[in-house]
């Protein structure tokens, strides 16, 4: 296994962030070095991720809502996008392996069909979350999520500290703290800093992978090579050996988020137990996919108020999440430095834009179980740091880079994981999906 | 009204000398100010607002001083908002349940690594009710 990053244990993460001394010096790059890894020809558009062992599981934030079933099939119910080669049914079993994985707490119904119980407990709503689960029932639940209820196989219980880039109690599943057994078998050799830039192909199937460590140029071979980096460098890897897919690095994109404040008359947003409370389907799906957007909507629950005398929590956050579509306008491409792909993003679509716009005339019905004062909007956030795209799945080749199974359709013995090969984006967070893919295909392919 | 920065600040008072207050006295005058109808501890403020100051960007106390002089609120200005909220949070106030009659204990830069568990909107502060 080629690792680039190294491992830099989450204890000594936590001191870093109390500013204690650490056993040793964090051998990964922080945030800005991180940014200096792409060439970024939007630089007003960031794209977020985490270099290191563990990966994106150091710095996710743990919200594991299943996609639902006809998030699948989008062109056929919906006319927009393509439909997935793989379904719902498909990968029912597959999530429930995942959850059970990462201990998954959730609720007893659940908006998408689910034939098992979530391992754990669900986290307690707000005040303000009862209120709307009475109102719109099975849309609005505990969010699913990957922060401990209980505490379980050394990880803590959730406490609602709201840092979950970095779980102070470590609450949150991590590659760390849930997954080392894989490394720890003796059949697998583990090397750390080795930054994979490209492959050799020959005769439709990859010979060698190419990478760089430590400065020196090696290169290594395999009956099957799985490439488990973003989408970002997934696509560039893949350009730097010269796939000639014409959608390899196309169709880069992110959902969208932005911040509904609600101000409340005399109701308290208090009691979660969690960072996101629960997630809201009411503005998710139906016949409107045809035009606009699918939206999510999270209860958040970190510590923000009001300054206002005698009105202090009297406030709810709503982080509002919207789909987007693949775009020929967002991609990726080789640069002059192989090492860092050169990433275009040419912003949301008009579809997503009027998902929003939807959004915003209909929020106030929606919220009309509440006392509402008044609704301020934010800002969509730059970033949602779930990179989508790039290498998209598909049943042939004419339309895709890999196929149900993951594998490339021209490279029969490569198989690329992740988001990349997400047919098309939903609303819901990617983690538990990209999971489920992963484990769907290893079981069907050997 | 709402301030979208210091420079906005600078711009409102050019003829001004802006650097009258220090960072510490404009940092205090902006949160009791802003909560004059609360009972904070000035010993307090103060520890806060210098404390404060050293998680921030190296700029965080020239803006504050320009505030200062058009005595912003937090209403107008996103940052005096998050730094009254912020003093908030490291007090005992929201601990007390948000009694605005008691007086307001600085208890240390709020902070979830030194003090995980302390969100004082959480169920370890507001337990479900059992009926």
């Amino acid at each position: 296994m080629l690792e680039r990053g190294h491992h830099f244990p989450h204890a000594e993460r936590v001191k870093e962030r109390r500013g204690e001394q650490t056993v040793y010096p964090n051998p990964n790059p922080d945030y800005n070095q991180t940014q200096q890894t792409i060439l970024n020809a939007t630089p007003e558009k960031r794209w977020i991720y985490t270099l290191g062992f563990g990966g994106s599981s150091n710095c996710w934030f743990g919200c594991t809502p299943r996609f639902m079933p006809n998030d699948f099939k989008m062109k056929t119910l919906y006319g927009v996008g393509e439909d997935w080669p793989v379904q719902y049914d498909d990968l029912e079993p597959y999530y429930t392996v995942v959850e059970e994985i990462m201990s998954i707490s959730g609720p007893a119904e659940t908006p998408f069909p689910k034939k098992s119980a979530y391992p754990q407990p669900p986290h307690l709503f707000t005040d303000v979350d009862q209120r709307l689960k009475k109102a719109y029932g099975n849309l609005y639940i505990n969010q699913p999520t990957a922060r401990a209820r209980v505490a379980t196989n050394g990880r803590g219980a959730c406490c609602a500290s709201a840092v979950c880039s970095l779980c102070p109690v470590n609450a949150k599943f991590t590659i760390e703290n849930g997954s080392m057994s894989v490394y720890e078998d003796p059949r697998v050799e583990l090397l750390y800093g080795a930054q994979v830039y490209s492959l050799e192909l020959a005769n439709d199937a990859v010979r060698h992978v190419h990478f760089v460590q430590d400065g020196r140029e090696q290169k290594v071979t395999g009956e099957v090579i799985a490439l488990g980096a973003n989408p970002i460098f997934n696509a560039n890897i893949l350009l730097n050996a010269g796939d000639r897919n014409v959608f390899t690095g196309k169709g880069l994109g992110e959902q969208i988020g932005l911040d509904a404040r609600v101000f409340l008359k005399d109701l308290q947003h208090v009691g979660g137990s969690t960072w996101v409370n629960a997630n809201g389907y009411m503005l998710y799906d139906g016949d409107h996919r045809k035009e606009y957007a699918a939206c999510l909507m999270e209860s958040s629950n970190h510590p923000y108020v009001r300054v206002e005398k005698g009105k202090w929590r009297d406030i709810v956050t709503f982080r509002m999440v919207f789909e987007d579509l693949p775009s020929q306008d967002s991609y990726v491409v080789p640069s002059g430095d192989r090492m860092r792909p050169k990433v275009h993003y040419g912003g949301p679509t008009a579809y997503a834009l009027k998902g929003i716009e939807n959004m915003k005339q209909k929020l106030p019905d929606i919220l009309a179980c509440l006392p509402v004062e008044k609704i301020i909007y934010e800002e969509p956030h730059n970033s949602e740091a779930h990179i989508l795209g790039t290498t998209r799945m598909s049943a042939d080749a004419a339309k895709g880079v890999v196929d149900r199974h993951l594998i490339h359709h021209q490279y029969r013995n490569l198989f690329v994981l992740g988001s990349g090969a997400f047919t098309t984006f939903t609303p819901s967070n990617p983690t538990l999906t990209l999971s489920a893919l992963s484990l769907y295909a290893a079981d069907k392919s050997f | 009204m709402t301030l979208a920065g210091a420079g906005t600040a600078l711009l409102a008072i050019p003829g001004m000398a802006f650097m009258a207050a220090s960072y510490t006295e404009a940092a205090k005058g902006l949160i009791l100010n802003e909560l004059d109808y609360l009972k904070p501890e000035k010993a307090g403020v103060e520890q806060f607002v210098q404390e404060y100051a050293l998680s921030m960007t190296p700029n965080f106390p020239i803006k504050i001083r320009s505030l200062y002089m058009v005595r912003a609120s937090a209403s107008q200005s996103k940052l005096v908002n998050d730094m009254v909220q912020d003093y908030l949070l490291s007090t005992d106030f929201f601990r007390n349940r948000m009694d605005e009659q008691k007086p307001l204990k600085y208890l240390g830069l709020y902070n979830p690594y030194k003090t995980p568990c302390a969100n004082p909107f959480s169920n370890l502060y507001y337990p479900p009710q059992v009926s």
